[in-house]
């Protein structure tokens, strides 16, 4: 399973860091809109208020007539954007510019039809006269709309700035966290003298797969230990127990009645299946240990079936049990050929063994261009689902009593020895019964 | 017979000395390499039973150089570590191999059968015992003249029986040569098919040429 780029922490980080910046970008965009316009608006008013105290003074020195003169004068000469005068008299009479005046003097906006409002100051002269003085508010509204536009600019900018470097970093961080996987991954199957591989770089990320070497060297060490310490203990009890069992074929010999032979000869069978329990302890170790090579020839599996059904028949016909074999032409694979002998030996005789009269045992092999499947199968027992894992884990017996004949190590090594040649086992219902499918590469 | 022991565990050598001895062979002990080299170099033995880890040269050592220097007696080697590999090795040079701790019954048996390996190298067509015979090459079995129909593994159990004629071949020598299992069944798959057999070949025929020898293995002979 890999992990969407999106989900990543690195990617989120990346979003969150896109908001908090989009945001900021936003809050700094109003308060400079606000402030910067009501500038605007401010050196807007003063002028107005700049130009009517002028006029007023005018009138109040020289009178009307100067008045209209000024005026008349400033529109003339007053370079553009100028300012909009009106003059209107007691009977409503404009002249100038014709604004419409507002009833009371002051400031008032008047707006225009497609274009942005004017401001005005309104102030009364003598015998009825007003005078008001405008401007237009164009500037302000285009420098509105200039920041409007440049905010959502950036904001866009900034947004998919943040989201596609937020997918390459989040990428880049993603491939290493996927290496690291790989690797506990192949670890996890077995592998233990994996190790990842450092670029020093000398980041937290290596700091990490260096730690993590040394827990997988001390993994590697552990189980090594125990590996060796369950070869010594078969190794270290074997030789006393073999000796005792040669003690007991010389005391056997020295036997004078039935009965103490039958017990020597007794006890010697039970040294025997002790003796046979520790080969098979070996044996185990032997498979799950890296450093003993296999054997690697071409093997039948078809002939292979085809010669244990000849050998098993008579002994599942005495059980009263039947065994078929169903095998295809070509199921070639390479492995060892007494190793895979025992195992499906060890297979077909847990069949024959765990089952009662009657049952029916199945051996088959199919191949595709890539994959050999051999079966062994019977319509018996069956191994309980919630049992199937424990069941291939060394002296694990589904009989909790253990009077059954075995040590529970067979499955155990059966399992193993599929392990060494690369091929799968896997333990199924066959409805009823148990059904173990083994999986090889094609040779 | 004479036999050459090369063995350092004083247990095991008494073991197997004693066993010889009371069958009425002779037999010397080696307990280091170079010594069982000298003597074997020296002596006409029918037989090396060679332990593989002795103090000095090892086993596989000794019997390595004797066969390079063109020593063919029959050599089989004793040891405690069984693993698959050792026995290939093992195998390439001896021409059996025990595994520690053996039943001396095993030992007996697989040295008898060394002994009696055929010399010559041609391979025999017909084997017979009594009034039992096999045609080998056209895989037939005729008791009291008589065809009798037997099974591929039957076959084979009966041609190595006969190729032992005489003698006692131990369970686990059926096992390695009749149904090359290199490891101890959990069923009675010798048993079962020793009962075949001898349904088919002895049932009837009035003498019983399938021996049981108690404690050892089986026997086919015209004898009892």
């Amino acid at each position: 399973m890999t992990i969407n780029w999106l989900r990543t922490a690195s990617f989120r980080f990346a979003a969150l860091s896109a908001v908090v910046f989009a945001l900021c970008t936003l809050i700094l965009s109003v308060l400079f809109y606000y402030t910067v316009s009501e500038g605007m608006e401010q050196q807007l008013r003063e002028r107005i208020s700049t130009e009517t105290t002028q006029l007023v003074g005018e009138y109040s020195d020289s009178g009307l007539e100067e008045l209209r003169h000024d005026i008349g004068e400033r529109l003339e000469r007053a370079p553009s954007p100028r300012l909009i005068y009106t003059l209107v008299n007691a009977q409503g009479v404009a002249v100038f510019d014709r604004l419409k005046l507002p009833q009371r003097d002051g400031w008032s906006r008047i707006p225009q039809t497609g274009k942005p409002d004017l401001l005005l100051l309104t102030t009364s002269l003598d015998d009825g006269f007003r005078l008001g003085v405008a401007a237009n508010t164009l500037s302000i509204a285009e420098f509105r709309q200039a920041i409007l536009r440049s905010t959502l600019l950036t904001l866009c900018a900034v947004l998919v700035l943040s989201a596609v470097a937020g997918r390459i970093v989040s990428r880049r961080f993603l491939g290493r966290v996927e290496r690291l996987r790989n690797i506990a991954e192949q670890v996890g199957t077995g592998s233990l003298s994996t190790r990842i591989p450092l670029a020093d770089i000398g980041d937290d990320f290596e700091q990490l797969a260096v730690t993590i070497n040394g827990m997988l060297q001390r993994i590697e060490d552990l189980v090594h230990d125990v590996q060796s310490v369950s070869v010594n203990i078969a190794h270290d009890l074997r030789t006393p127990l073999g000796r005792l069992r040669q003690q007991m074929e010389s005391l056997e010999a020295f036997q004078s009645t039935e009965k103490t032979r039958e017990l020597c000869s007794s006890a010697i069978g039970n040294l025997d299946q002790t003796l046979e329990t520790f080969s098979l302890l070996l044996r185990i170790a032997e498979m799950d240990s890296a450093t003993v090579a296999i054997e690697r020839e071409q093997i039948d599996l078809s002939s292979l079936l085809e010669r244990l059904e000849e050998i098993y028949t008579p002994v599942a016909e005495d059980r009263g049990q039947s065994l078929e074999c169903q095998v295809s032409g070509d199921a070639l694979v390479q492995g060892d050929q007494r190793l895979l002998t025992q195992m499906f030996a060890n297979l077909v005789e847990n069949a024959i063994n765990h089952n009662e009269d009657g049952a029916r045992i199945q051996l088959s092999v199919t191949s595709d261009s890539n994959v050999v499947e051999a079966v062994v199968a019977d319509n018996g027992v069956g191994i309980p689902v919630a049992m199937r894992g424990e069941v291939l884990k060394p002296f694990f017996r589904l009989d909790p009593s253990r009077h059954k004949p075995g040590s529970g190590l067979g499955l155990s090594l059966a399992s193993r020895i599929a392990k060494r040649h690369d091929a799968s086992m896997v333990l199924a219902d066959n409805s009823p019964g148990l059904r173990v499918q083994l999986r090889f590469h094609k040779a | 017979m004479h036999l050459l022991l090369l063995e350092d565990d004083r247990d095991t050598a008494d073991y197997v000395v004693r066993g010889f001895r009371e069958d009425g062979h002779v037999i010397d002990l080696a307990e280091r390499g170079e010594d069982a080299l000298m003597m074997a170099a020296e002596g006409d033995y029918d037989t090396l039973i060679l332990d593989r880890m002795v103090p000095g040269f090892d086993g596989l050592k000794v019997l390595s150089m004797l066969r390079a220097g063109g020593d063919t007696t029959p050599a089989i080697f004793l040891t405690a570590v069984s693993s698959v590999n050792d026995r290939v090795e093992g195998l390439m040079v001896a021409d059996d191999y025990l595994v520690k701790p053996f039943a001396f019954a095993e030992l007996r048996a697989r040295v008898g059968a060394l002994v009696r390996r055929p010399q010559i190298k041609q391979a025999p067509t017909n084997l017979a015992v009594g009034d039992l015979e096999v045609d080998l090459l056209r895989r037939k079995v005729y008791r009291a003249g008589n065809e009798v129909v037997v099974q591929p593994t039957e076959f084979r159990l009966l041609e190595y029986l006969l190729s032992n004629k005489g003698n006692v071949v131990t369970r686990t020598m059926l096992l390695e040569h009749v149904w090359e299992f290199h490891f101890d069944p959990k069923t009675n798959v010798v048993e079962t098919h020793i009962s075949r057999l001898r349904s088919k070949i002895d049932r009837g025929f009035g003498k019983e040429l399938i021996q049981t020898v108690r404690g050892s293995g089986y026997m086919i002979d015209d004898d009892n």
